[in-house]
Order: C-alpha cells, then structure tokens, then sequence
C-alpha cells in the first residue's frame, strides 16, 4: 500500500510545469492526501529547465521527501536529468520519442510508460502546450485518481472558457489513451481518502489571509520574487474590506508609505525580500526610532545581493537581527508551519500595535512559494487588540506627550486628527512630546525607555514548539521552513531507537534564551540545521545563552531546500 | 480665517535672515487665510534646515528621513484624505536622494503640496553643492569647481505630470504666500519650489543674486498658467528663473481615483473580522 508518493514534473519553464503541478496537488488533495509542493523554477519566463515535485502523503507532512516515485519529463533532457533521483521500481512517463532515445542501461529497473505526447498534443489540439494535461490525465488513470470535479477547479485558474474546455479535453484524452495503453498491473492505484475541508494554500497567501484577518488595510510594497503574492492576494481582496493597497516606485517608499499610514492610525504592512530588505533597513530604523507599528513579512531567498530570486534560503536572519542602524527594539517571528504563517501574521499586528515597534515575520521562498495542505484556519481565534491608542475623550484631562516616560516603555498612541493629541513624530533623537533634544540625560532616558519595551514582551510572544521527549539522546534545532525535514528525521532517529527532541523557534528576535537553555541542557548531542552557509541561527544562539554547550551545524546553501534524508544521514555520521 | 498665532508653536532658530523665515511666515499666512485647523494639517519634513519646520509651527508633524518626506505623506494621505497634507524638503532632500519620490508622487497625482526649499546648496552638512547648485560653483565639496549641471525640479515635476507647478521666491513674502495659497487648495499634486537664499553657506545665490536673475510671470502678459507650452517655454528660458505660478490643471487626484467606496477612512476603519467574509475567500482554497 503507497502511503507516500512523490511525483516530478520536468520540463522547461513555458512546458506548463506551474500549472500542471498546481492542478496534481489539487487533485491529490481532493483524494485526501496530504500535499506538499516543491518547485524548482529559473528566475526567467522561458527556456531554462524547470521542475515542480508534488508529494503526497497519509501522513502530515511539512516539505519534500528524499526521492522521486513518478517522473514526468516533457523533454529528454528533463528525463535524463531527473532520472537518477527516481527510485528503483518508480515509473517514468514521457513522450515516446524521447523514451528511444534513452539506453537500457540508463533506464535500469524502473518503469517507462512511453506516450504520444506531444503528436497527441498537435493532432488533436494543434498546439504542443497541451501535451501537459495528456499527461495528467495520463498519471491520474495510473495513481487512480478521481478528477470529475475539475471543471469547477479550472474554471479558477483559467480566464477563458475555451481554454477550460481544451484542458479539461486534453485531461480526458490522456486518461482515455492511458486506460488503452497501461496495464492493470502496471498502475500505482491510490487510495481515496476523506479531504475534510482542508486547504492546500502557500506560505504567502496564509500571509495575507493572517493580514486580511488581523485589521491590515494598508499594505504598500515593490516587486519582488519570492514575496509579490502577499501583495497580489491583498490587491483582489482588499476592495471588499476598505483596505488599500499601493506599488511603491521602491523599498524605500513602500516601508515609508506604511509607516505614514500607520502613523495616521491604519493597520499597515509591507513585505519584500533579501535586495528590498537592505533597502529597508532605514524604515526599519525609523520605525523603532518615532515608535510607529509596523509589520514587515521578510520572505528569504538566496543571497547576497541578487542571489537566486526563486530559491529558498534562511541568510536573512542576521540582517533582521542586528539591521539597521542604532539600537531598537523589534520582534522577529518564524513561522514553522503554514498555519503560522496565517496565526503569526494576525498576531503580528496585535505586537507591532501594543509595542510600537517593527515585527518582522520571517519566512522563506520554501514556505512563500510552495503549496501545502493545511487544516482550516480558526478565524474566532483572532482577537484586535491596537494598544495604548488614545481616544478625543481620552485626552480631556493633562497634556499630551507622545513619547511620554512609562514603566512598560510604551506611551500612548494618537492618531491624528484628534484636537487634543497635537505632536510631533520625531527621527531625531527626542524629548517626551517629541521635539528633538540632544541632552545627553534625555537621550539615555530615551534609548532605555524604548528598549525596555521588550522586557514585558516575553508573555506574549510565541515560545518554540517541541516535538519528541524532555530527555533525549539527540536534540535538533531549526526555524521556518525546516520544520518538516527535522521532523522526519526525529521520527527516523526514533524509529531506530534513539530518543530525539526537535525545538523549533517561532521566536528569533527577542531570543527564547531560557527555553533554548533548557533544550541544550536536556540532549546530550545537538544539531543545529539551517539553509545558510554561516551558521547564522548557530551564532545567535552562541550570543544569547550564558553556558558553555556543544552542538554540530547541519547547513545547506545550494539554493534548495533539505530533504529529511539529507539531515538523517549528517546525524547518522555521529552515531557510530 | 484664523489668528496667525493660532499656528504658531515656537520662534524658529534658524540662521538670521535665512529664505526659510520668509517661507515660515507666508506658509503661515496661507494655512490662516484658509483656516485650515491645526489638528486637519499634517506637516511631513525631511533631513535639512527645513526640518524643524514642523516642531515651530503648530500642527501634526512627522519629522522622517532624508529625502523621505513624500512616501511618508502618500501614507498619511491615503489613509485619511480629510487631512491636508503637506510635504516640506530641502533641495537635496527632494531633487537628490528623494528625488525618485518626486517623479512617481506627480505622476500618481496625489493630493499633497510640497513644499521645496531650494537654497542651492547643502546647508545642514556645512555646505556642499547641491543638484541644483549652478556648473562650476565652488563649495567644501567640490573645491575646484562643480562639473555637473543643476537641475530643474519645477521642470521635472512638471514632466512627471505634476497638475500644479509654482516656484515662489522667500524674498517675496505675499507672493509667495499667495502661491501656496494656491497650492493647498489645488486637488492633486502641488510643487511649490520656494528660491530660499542660505545667508551662511551660500555666497553666491543671494538675495540680490536671485532678484536679478528670476523675472516674475504674472508681470508678463504673455504667460497663460493653463498652457503647456507656454509652462513650458517659461521653466526652459536660459538667462533667468521664472517665479509665480507656472502651471496648474484639474484632473482626479489619486486618492479619489484608488480609495475604497467607504464613508470612513482607511485610519477609522472598523477592523473586527469579518468572519464570513474570511471564510468565503477560504473556501477558494479548498
């Protein structure tokens, strides 16, 4: 029985790889598996090689799996590249040409299901494109999948009818060709499961669903790969909420247009990635500095500079951590899982109001970009919560001082408009009713007052998820997207007997000092996994505890994602 | 009409006989003349001697970064259009670092008056050429002379697609009040460069420098403020610089065009979730 299943779509970019990808993830998911994509494009329209994997599961799962059990290969050359990673048994189809022109010898022990693909494609279509849903239709007879409602599905990805009409024709077609062609024996049959009203949904719509629910109506952003679709969902949805979005000409702008809005007291945001960050990082400075709310979404992608735009990477970290100039307090939150990246992005605005600082929601292309399925999201959960924000009736009695000395750090808020809340927002240093004062008592009052904010914060932030036994053998620690592959290497280490403990920070910034502790003193070998090539997570945490501990970093900068297999085996070196 | 002590916070400190006493009292004359309540203006300044111009007067203000000032005011604009708002820059705020700002907020039309100080030089920083310093002016930056040719703001705003061009001279207080006057009542993207002589650092583009060199367009019967060409032809005259209003048309403003059809603004916003709502965009994703 198949409890798990990964399928390759090869080709090059313009084969139609996105959206044939898309629709086999939907339909896997309508079966009632659980779905994870992967996608693997070149940051170009057309022509370079491209991949999308899909893997389905029984099981919950959080990424990719370690090898490849059905490939589909537009080209020979997306055959010949892939068919290493397909596993012993596995089956390939692909055009019948093609498949001539591949040796025995490469072909080894694995299936091929040679198929008229791109004859069928102009024949019956006249156009070669069309040879991506034969081949679906193809795989769906072999994995024995029910696709009777692609019609409504279609309908929402394509513009035109015809086009639906065509696709969902060629679908058939290549079932049809499939059932003549195919075996018995040789399909991989399924089996239909409940779907019970679960998503399949990316890391940036969770996104800008999580803004859509937590009051954002505000949201001004540049283009950028891997972060656009927080901005192009706000943009279809936020005319029904009265929310607003812009394209600014830059980062700079986009920051500064959403630090103006919020300074005028509307929940605002911006998202971007690694080249618009740095551009940031000034707003980011004025925002800790006049103590204007703000929620950055900070999707990752392979750096420095332009890097690889469509690829993950976590080397984002130390630039949130310790970026831009001065000292100002922030909140840095990963989420580990899709549904955080809705949760914590509600919340988000929450912290950035009753705080005034800037919340960094940090993810990566892994999690923005790739399709997940996830359990529905709990909307009665989200609670609006804007902070010390002052009413006209509020300020009746006293003077009004924006940047006024508190326990908590934190003075009250008034938008204005408001008779009474007349002030200033200060970038320079400043006095209590921010007007700018270079005394050297007022600017240590000042800096300390900011910074103390974040000794209250620590109840409200979101302590790291734990996975496995208090007292373990072997402990892992990771953030965002690699929460699925630390998992399933846990449940491996297990498996063979080892007791294993999996701390996952949902915090990075401030640091969960104790709880990371605590960790460190209960596992007697630690690993430290992260997508960059310095260790970045590894170091913060080396500057945020006070004892001495050992730990050994598993880190992958290739631009790809870690596969479970790829951190069990690091691990397994250690075992003996 | 309002008192004018009513705007009034504070005695600015800038150097005595600086352009920008001259540009404090007539901004103040044309908010009072137009009784624009304190609590309705919103004052946006960058980095420069015109920064501290909100911490004088008295209204909201937000003090940001250098050459920041538009996409702050776009924010506070869009997010709540029943405020004026306004935009005060140096010229090194403006036509250098911001100067992107400058392009795409004419272009976008959105209903803010920038105000643009232009001293030619930069004055905070001890006194380096600026964009709009003149070929061969000699400054602590450029000791053997600037090699490169100023820049015209009022011209490039003007191209961007800014409705309302004006450029005031600080040396004329009532004409100068009376072009922003104008310049708050325009609906759309308003450019008031003001010719703001620096009596500390600037040598060169005085007072008497800029009272020979500007000539005056409303003494000259020709000019029509409504004609493109004629704007043009005005801002392109080789020998001198034009001053008064130089151009103005009435098309939507941006924030008319792209605001939601709601009563209430963006910034009072009733923001509870709207749970159904919610949960029918979910549904797409099942």
């Amino acid at each position: 029985m198949i409890r798990d299943i990964s399928l390759k779509i090869a080709g090059k970019a313009g084969d139609g790889a996105l959206f044939t990808g898309n629709m086999l993830a939907r339909i896997l998911k309508r079966n009632g598996w659980e779905v994870s994509t992967y996608r693997d494009f070149p940051s170009n329209i057309r022509g370079e090689a491209t991949n999308y994997t899909v893997r389905a599961s029984w099981e919950r799962i959080y990424g990719r799996g370690d090898a490849v059990d059905v490939l589909l290969g537009f080209d020979c050359e997306a055959v010949g590249r892939h068919l290493e990673e397909v596993k012993e048994g596995g089956i390939i189809l692909c055009d019948e040409e093609d498949a001539l022109k591949l040796s025995p010898f490469e072909k080894g022990e694995k299936t091929f299901h040679p198929f008229p693909l791109r004859k069928l494609a102009h024949e019956r279509f006249g156009n070669e494109i069309f040879k991506n849903m034969i081949a679906l239709g193809a795989l769906c007879h072999i994995l024995a999948l029910d696709f009777s409602w692609i019609e409504e599905m279609m309908k929402k990805f394509l513009k035109r009818e015809e086009e639906v009409t065509k696709n969902i024709m060629a679908l058939k077609l290549g079932c049809e060709e499939a059932e003549r062609r195919i075996g018995e024996e040789e399909r991989f049959p399924l089996e239909r499961r409940k779907d019970q009203g679960r998503l399949l949904i990316s890391g940036n719509e969770a996104i800008a669903l999580g803004a859509l629910a937590g009051g954002c109506r505000f949201f001004a952003a540049y283009p950028i790969c891997p972060a656009s679709e927080i901005w192009q969902f706000l943009a279809i949805y936020f005319p029904e909420f009265n929310g607003l979005v812009i394209q600014a000409e830059d980062e700079l702008a986009a920051l500064n247009m959403a630090l103006g809005a919020s300074y005028a007291g509307v929940r605002a945001m911006t998202s971007t990635s690694g080249p618009g960050a740095s551009l940031m990082m000034e707003g980011y400075s004025l925002s800790g500095m006049a103590e204007i709310p703000i929620v950055i979404a900070a999707v990752q992608r392979v750096g420095p500079s332009t890097g690889i735009p469509t690829k993950t990477e976590q080397g984002d970290l130390n630039q949130w951590v310790y970026g831009g100039h001065g000292d100002f307090p922030r909140l840095i939150l990963s989420p580990s899982t899709l549904e955080e990246c809705f949760e914590l992005t509600y919340r988000a605005f929450n912290l950035a109001e009753k705080y005034q600082c800037p919340v960094i929601i940090l993810t990566e292309q892994d999690y923005a970009q790739n399709l997940r399925t996830v359990p529905e999201f709990d909307f009665s959960e989200v609670k609006i919560e804007r902070g010390k924000l002052l009413s006209e009736e509020d300020l009746l009695s006293g003077e009004y001082k924006r940047y006024e000395m508190s326990k908590d750090g934190i003075s009250p808020r008034v938008v204005p408009s408001l008779k009474r809340g007349i002030h200033m927002v200060e970038s320079n240093e400043h006095d209590e009713k921010g007007y700018r004062n270079e005394d050297p008592q007022n600017r240590t009052m000042m800096v300390e007052k900011r910074m103390r904010k974040l000794d209250s914060v620590h109840k409200d932030l979101i302590p790291p998820r734990f996975e496995g036994e208090r007292e373990a053998e072997m402990g892992l620690i990771g953030f965002g997207s690699t929460f699925g592959p630390l998992e399933e290497a846990r449940i491996r280490l297990e498996k063979k007997g080892i007791k294993t403990r999996h701390m996952h920070l949902r915090t990075l910034w401030p640091f969960p000092s104790k709880e990371t502790e605590d960790f460190l003193k209960g596992c007697k070998k630690v690993f430290v996994v992260e997508n960059n090539y310095q260790g970045q997570l590894s170091s913060l945490i080396s500057s945020q505890i006070r004892n001495k501990f050992q730990w050994r970093k598993i880190l992958k900068y290739s631009g790809q994602a870690f596969t479970p297999g790829e951190v069990y085996s690091e691990i397994e070196k250690v075992l003996g | 009409m309002r008192e004018l002590a009513e705007y009034q916070l504070e005695q600015p400190t800038w150097c005595k006989g600086c352009g920008l006493y001259g540009l404090f009292t007539a901004f103040k004359r044309a908010v009072s003349s137009l009784a624009i309540e304190p609590e309705r203006l919103v004052i946006v300044t960058g980095i420069g001697c015109h920064g501290r111009f909100n911490s004088y007067f008295k209204s909201y203000g937000f003090h940001g970064l250098h050459g920041r000032v538009l996409p702050v005011a776009t924010g506070i604009k869009l997010s709540n259009p029943e405020l004026k708002v306004v935009g005060v820059s140096g010229d090194g705020d403006a036509y250098s670092i911001g100067i992107s700002h400058l392009i795409h907020s004419s272009r976008r039309n959105i209903d803010i008056t920038y105000i643009v100080a232009n001293n030619h030089i930069y004055a905070l920083t001890q006194g380096q050429t600026s964009p709009t310093s003149l070929r061969g002016f000699i400054s602590i930056s450029t000791p053997y002379g600037c090699q490169e040719n100023p820049l015209n703001g009022p011209l490039l705003a003007f191209a961007s697609g800014a409705t309302f061009v004006a450029r005031g001279f600080s040396g004329n207080v009532r004409g100068l009040s009376e072009l922003i006057r104008k310049g708050l009542k325009h609906r759309g993207f308003a450019l008031v460069e003001v010719l703001s002589p620096c009596v500390t650092q600037n040598k060169i583009n005085t007072y008497d420098w800029l009272r020979e060199n500007i000539f005056v367009l409303e003494e000259e019967n020709q000019h029509d403020s409504r004609d493109r060409t004629k704007a043009w032809k005005a801002m392109t005259r080789e020998e001198k610089i034009a001053v008064g209003l130089i151009y103005e048309e009435e098309k939507p403003s941006f924030e008319e065009l792209v605001l939601p059809r709601s009563r209430t603004s963006l910034a009072f916003q009733d923001l509870h979730p709207e749970t159904q709502k919610l949960k029918k965009i979910m549904e797409k994703f099942k």
